[in-house]
């Protein structure tokens, strides 16, 4: 199989001739032609955007792509192209387009970062199917992932209309689009794990260390047990579980019994962190409630998560009483935006996703 | 001079019984508790042994104004620890009742100052009062800076907590609740040793009266009223600010405790100005 990736790279001066040029619609449907008329090419597409120019074509064997690629490139750009592509191809090529969706390239990292080639480029020339002869520039994807998802997406609709979609560009595709659910699907746990330690961090401005703090779970669903969880990884060492029957599952995990929640003021007075997810029949988190706690905690402070999806399970009115503070799920996003674990669990996420579907593609491929 | 040495020593004892006492109850220490013991029976021990020593250098005990006043926290003393002995809450009345008898001897001790023909004490003359009290009031000053300074900290962090702000992760502060603790025993230390340093202060004041006295001048002590004055004002702040913290911690809210150490700090650098000046 012949695929391969050629793009012009961002840091030469050619590149604003030929973004500019491709730009436009009707320029890029031409170049779609040229690769359709093209004798040595069977499938061809053309990522242009911002920062990104890319064509993603399958050449037959024993045709040199780079050239071709450059040829293609010389038409629209002004200047020397030949020097300016970054080139891979085979499994190389899908490698390139995994990495970029799953924000591991150079250039999704940050831009201007130096000139040291990104972790793929090692992994391709170690493997020895770079190629990389004299005067071809460093391999690297510019822009952002979300942005390359829909710039994949609009150059897979151009390169149909122009009947320049084969085989190995469709399976490619297929992977791409898999490749970016499962991204999507990483994100969401991982966010999950950013809130939780944003929770934990929280817990820890107000009680400096955890391991004598004592943690309600009441209603324990997904993510009180995901909160939860990180709490028992931060020290704390002792949890009740307070539900009405679906909480076996908490209860197993934290190693603590379901509390009856008749003894819903007892335990919130022994409770210094509160994660409350659903409602619990017969135990209501109301001011007058909570009030009674915090006399009879002599103000020892407390610290309330209301996980459930619209933040109403626990009375607004808690947070107004002195030692207690409470926070929904918006609060601990907005607080977690610019938190430095904002991207907790998502780098190793994506390095196994984007491992995974190299290894998968390249077995289809054989 | 022996004599005036076991009189402070009895007046340290009780004060540290008082201490351990309060803390063993408090947070139900047993070895706290059973250090409060010992030194109390330990001070008690003392205190008999002054009265011994008082009794032998005078050839018996005159029934004098001082001596009564000594007599009675002598037998307060005892009482207590005999309750302390055979009942079960006597742990809890000999943490009150220590302070009162220390106060009571050095209640005996400036009525002895003042009738010098009752009884000879000239230790309290030679001895540089004013320096212990000078200290003393300096290491106040410095617990209500830290107590003040760590429940402004606190106040600024609850504030950015209520209002849910991504700063509070941003601060290199101990948590709230380290802050809450520091806030309140650098507090509670600086009350106690200001009390201290104002009974010093005061058995000074006694001193000069009766060697004013002694010597037929009327000296002008008014310049001490302002002092004495923001000392009384200061200890009611803090002595509200412990008693709020540790006895009643929901009778005022955390702001308002926050507030009282500020003001409380305030109150000590004006005593210490006006002191100055």
């Amino acid at each position: 199989m012949g695929l391969f990736v050629a793009g012009v790279n961002p840091r030469r001066p050619v590149f604003p001739s030929a973004s500019q040029h491709l730009a436009d619609a009707a320029a890029r449907r031409a170049l779609l032609g040229a690769v359709s008329g093209h004798r040595s090419l069977s499938e061809g597409l053309f990522v242009a955007a911002d920062g990104r120019l890319e064509l993603y074509a399958v050449a037959d064997e024993g045709c040199d792509a780079y050239d071709i690629a450059a040829g293609l490139f010389g038409a629209v750009a002004e200047g020397e192209v030949a020097g300016a592509l970054y080139f891979a191809e085979g499994i190389d090529a899908a490698s390139h387009l995994f990495a970029a969706l799953c924000g591991l390239d150079e250039f999704a990292r940050g831009p201007r970062e130096g000139a040291s080639l990104p972790g793929e480029c090692d992994g391709l020339a170690a493997a020895g199917e770079l190629s990389q002869p004299g005067g071809r520039g460093a391999l690297g994807a510019p822009g952002l992932p979300d942005a390359l998802a829909a710039c994949w997406a609009r150059a897979l609709s151009e390169a149909r209309k122009a009947a320049t979609l084969g085989d190995a560009l469709t399976r490619l595709a297929a992977a791409a689009s898999g490749l970016s659910s499962a991204l999507s699907a990483a994100d969401a746990s991982a966010s999950t794990a950013a809130l939780a330690e944003t929770a934990v961090e929280l817990a820890r401005r107000v009680f400096g260390h955890l391991e004598r703090r004592c943690v309600l779970a009441a209603g324990a669903g997904d993510f009180s047990l995901a909160l939860a969880g990180a709490f028992l990884g931060a020290g704390v060492e002792r949890f009740q579980v307070l539900g009405d029957g679906n909480c076996e599952e908490a209860a197993r995990v934290l190693g603590a019994p379901v509390a009856d929640p008749q003894l819903l003021s007892a335990l919130l007075v022994d409770a210094d962190i509160v994660l409350a997810e659903s409602a619990v029949e017969g135990a209501s988190l109301d001011r007058r409630l909570m009030k009674g706690v915090v006399r009879l905690r002599r103000g020892r402070p407390m610290l309330l998560v209301d996980a459930s999806a619209d933040g109403s399970l626990i009375d607004h009115r808690v947070a107004s009483l002195d030692g207690v503070f409470l926070y929904a799920v918006a609060d601990l996003a907005a607080i977690t935006r610019d938190a430095p674990w904002a991207r907790l669990g998502t780098d190793d996420a994506r390095e196994r996703l984007f491992a995974d579907a190299v290894r998968t593609l390249a077995l289809q491929m054989g | 001079m022996t004599l005036f040495v076991f009189e402070i020593l009895c007046i340290l004892f009780y004060g540290a019984a008082s201490a351990l006492g309060a803390f063993g109850l408090r947070r139900g220490h047993r070895r706290a508790a059973r250090a409060a013991k010992g030194v109390y029976l330990t001070a008690v021990a003392a205190h008999s042994a002054v009265i011994g020593m008082e009794s032998v250098s005078t050839a018996g005990t005159l029934l004098s104004g001082p001596n009564i006043v000594m007599l009675a926290s002598w037998v307060l003393a005892v009482v207590t620890a005999v309750g302390l002995l055979v009942t079960r809450r006597g742990l809890a009345f000999s943490t009150v009742a220590a302070p009162v008898v220390a106060l009571l001897i050095l209640v005996s001790q400036w009525l002895r100052i003042l009738d010098p023909a009752g009884a000879d004490n000239m230790a309290f003359y030679h001895w540089p009062l004013l320096v212990p009290h000078i200290v003393l009031v300096f290491v106040a000053l410095a617990c209500f800076a830290t107590s003040a300074v760590s429940a402004a900290l606190d106040w600024y962090q609850r504030r950015l907590m209520a209002a849910r702000s991504a700063k509070v992760l941003e601060l290199n502060t101990p948590a709230l609740d380290t802050l809450a603790l520091i806030s309140r025993s650098a507090g509670l230390v600086g009350v106690a040793v200001l009390i201290a340093a104002m009974l010093i202060g005061f058995t000074h004041l006694v001193a000069l009266y009766a060697a004013m006295a002694q010597i037929g001048t009327e000296g002008n002590l008014g310049y001490l009223v302002p002092r004495v004055a923001l000392s009384l004002v200061t200890t009611a702040v803090w002595s509200a600010f412990c008693a709020l913290s540790f006895l009643a911690p929901w009778a005022a809210s955390a702001r308002t405790r926050d507030a009282l150490a500020i003001a409380g700090l305030a109150a000590a650098v004006l005593l210490i100005a006006v002191s100055a000046g």
